[in-house]
């Protein structure tokens, strides 16, 4: 039987002899180990997520704007277009030799909270994800009439939505507008497969549609006396005028930087071209300060509960000295002493860190679903990772490091004190 | 040869203030010795230097034929712990463990003290049961029980029989029976001394209360004994 068993036994005994102050300790340590962890999950999660939701696009096309607010609007749905882009350039740039495809898009209505996002068939044939991932169908197919609608997973999760079902579109973009498309209702005609992304969020109709609800609009209000109604709408020509963005796929990804440049210089109007892996590392760079501080924090609240447990046992050593010299009369080495410490905090830190790990879980597993609905990050549960294992040897080490202060004044007072107690 | 032998010792707490002066006291093998002296008179002190916890100022202290003094701190600690088993007056159990745990617990410092205590062809737990039986502890339900449960007297009992386990040469009890009423005392003390007479442990017992006196094979004052005594009273 090893001498080291025979501590950490007794190690644990004690310490579920004071469990009331020992669980208060393991608390406070797995609260700060479950921030860390959380921090660096979210992280990673939002990155993943991010990186996962556009994929085989090579240019993102829009009108002379940011980057970042270009890259924001048109795939993420967060914040809006500055300004449109006009129906010829979008002609001109998807006749280039080098595209092989593109996807219009236009943006600015919405339903209920969700975003109303006009494209053409292309986006359905063309748009991919999560690596080379196709959007499917749940339930329906793609929009076949000038009034049919698209919807994502959540939408149609969130709203009971179903195939056939009829839909009012708001204008703009508020949860609750005052201003709808109420004489021009839409026809639910297909609902997507979960993505992961914020094609969940979106309900999908054709760029014709887009222009048919607002021919009688003008300036954001419907022009009263020249109201069209819908039968009527159809016989116009509903081609647009003006789209949002457009996002471009290349016959060959060499001509990616050629072209970007080409479309940044567009002498017809100003145009903005992205590569949206560029795009990204551009805010992520921006973010990098934010994460780089909240991980400096968490770190400083589980060093925060590592001195806490310090204290604790600290101000333990002296009640607990008589237990002390009980063990050295039954053969106990100051070694053993010092070593019952030392494992008593590692021992409080493995059982926050257990704890903390449990408790990450149980709020992923919890909040996910309204971190998607917030932020649009899929947050999935993953096994712990490198990182996380690394945190919790990190801690342990960090735990077993301090615990050797009072292990070594227990030491002392072992070695003083011989087998008599002074109290 | 003895099993202890002091030779020209002195100790102070304080250098400048020696406490103790003895020029010479020796424990047989398996002699049952009684100190007496008043409290303060250094009796603790004396245990502690015989124990090798204390070192002497001066002078020399063999425990087994090892002179202490020449043994490294951790070779005096495998000594005592394989050697020596100890009772004190008070706050003698560990409260976490079971009364079974405590009375083992020696032999997780000791291999000797393991290998003694199995030596009967038992296992470790049966000779704890075995040593507790001995003392009057019999009552299976009590040996699973927590050591706070206990009154004071089956705690002293439970301290005896972890001092006893592994049968150590020298048994060291400081006022092991102060806590006790009369009858546990006179009780307590036939046990144990049964129990060292069966071990064959020799036992240097210190007391206040010289009516115990009379059952040791040899009674020894302290104040007689240190050289020292004499002088501060004069």
């Amino acid at each position: 039987m090893s001498g080291l068993a025979t501590i950490v036994g007794l190690a644990v005994r004690s310490l579920w002899n004071r469990r009331g102050t020992a669980l208060l300790t393991v608390f406070s340590i797995a609260v700060s180990v479950t921030l860390l962890l959380g921090v660096e999950r979210v992280r990673t999660e939002a990155r993943a997520s991010f990186a996962n939701t556009i994929s085989g696009t090579d240019l993102i096309v829009g009108a002379r704007s940011g980057d970042l607010n270009l890259l924001l609007y048109s795939v993420f749905r967060i914040g809006n277009a500055t300004n449109n882009i006009t129906w010829q350039t979008f002609k001109d740039l998807a006749q280039r030799r080098e595209v092989a495809w593109t996807i219009p898009i236009s943006l600015g209505d919405s339903h209920r909270g969700f975003r109303v996002m006009g494209t053409s068939a292309d986006y359905y044939e063309h748009y991919r994800f999560a690596g080379d991932r196709a959007l499917q169908f749940a339930a329906g197919g793609p929009v076949a009439d000038l009034f049919d609608a698209v919807i994502g997973a959540d939408v149609a999760r969130q709203l009971g939505y179903q195939p056939g079902q009829s839909v009012v579109i708001a204008h703009g973009l508020g949860a609750t507008s005052f201003m709808n498309h109420d004489d021009k209702p839409f026809v639910i005609r297909g609902i997507l497969k979960k993505t992961g992304t914020p094609v969940d969020r979106t309900v999908h109709v054709s760029l014709e549609a887009i222009e048919a609800i607002h021919a009688d609009w003008q300036s954001g209000t419907r022009i009263r006396g020249q109201e069209i109604s819908p039968d009527a709408v159809r016989t116009l020509d509903l081609t647009p005028k003006a789209i949002t963005a457009v996002l471009v796929g290349l016959k060959s990804r060499a001509a990616s930087f050629r072209l970007q440049r080409a479309l940044n210089e567009y002498p017809e109007e100003p145009l903005s071209a992205i590569i949206p892996g560029v795009a990204l590392q551009q805010l992520w760079d921006l973010v990098d300060v934010v994460e780089i501080a909240l991980l400096a924090i968490s770190g400083f609240v589980v060093l925060g509960g590592l001195l806490g447990m310090l204290t604790a046992i600290l101000t333990s050593l002296n009640e607990r000295r008589r237990e002390m010299a009980i063990l050295r009369s039954v053969g106990a080495r100051p070694w053993h002493i010092f070593g019952l410490l030392v494992s008593e905090a590692g021992l409080l830190a493995l059982a926050g860190v257990i704890l903390g790990f449990a408790t990450l879980y149980l709020l992923l597993a919890g909040l996910a679903p309204l971190i998607e609905e917030r932020f649009g990050i899929f947050v999935a549960l993953r096994p712990p990772g490198q990182w996380d294992l690394t945190i919790a040897g990190v801690v342990i080490a960090a735990a077993l490091l301090m615990g050797v202060l009072p292990a070594w004044r227990a030491y002392r007072n072992a070695l003083s004190d011989g087998l008599t107690i002074r109290v | 040869m003895s099993l202890v032998e002091l030779r020209d010792l002195s100790f102070g707490w304080r250098t400048g203030q020696p406490l103790l002066q003895i020029a010479a006291f020796d424990v047989a093998a398996g002699e049952r010795v009684f100190i007496s002296g008043p409290s303060g008179s250094g009796k603790s002190t004396l245990l502690g230097l015989i124990g090798g916890v204390l070192t002497p100022t001066s002078g020399a202290v063999r425990v087994l034929g090892e002179s202490l003094g020449a043994l490294s701190a951790a070779r005096r600690d495998a000594l005592r712990v394989d050697r020596i088993g100890f009772i004190f007056q008070m706050f003698n159990l560990l409260p976490y463990l079971s009364v079974r745990d405590n009375v083992a617990l020696p032999c997780r410092f000791s291999a000797r003290r393991r290998e003694r205590a199995a030596a009967g062809g038992l296992e470790l737990r049966d000779e704890a049961d075995r040593l507790l039986g001995r003392l009057g502890l019999a009552d299976a339900g009590l040996l699973d029980r927590r050591v706070t449960e206990l009154s004071i007297g089956q705690q002293q009992r439970v301290a005896a029989a972890r001092a006893l386990i592994g049968k150590p040469e020298l048994l060291i009890a400081d006022e092991p029976t102060s806590s006790l009423d009369a009858d546990a005392r006179a009780s307590f003390l036939e046990l144990l001394m049964t129990e060292c007479r069966t071990a064959g442990s020799a036992i240097v017992f210190v007391s206040h209360d010289r009516s115990l006196a009379a059952r040791f094979d040899r009674q020894v004052d302290l104040l007689a004994l240190n050289q020292l005594a004499g002088q501060r009273a004069a």
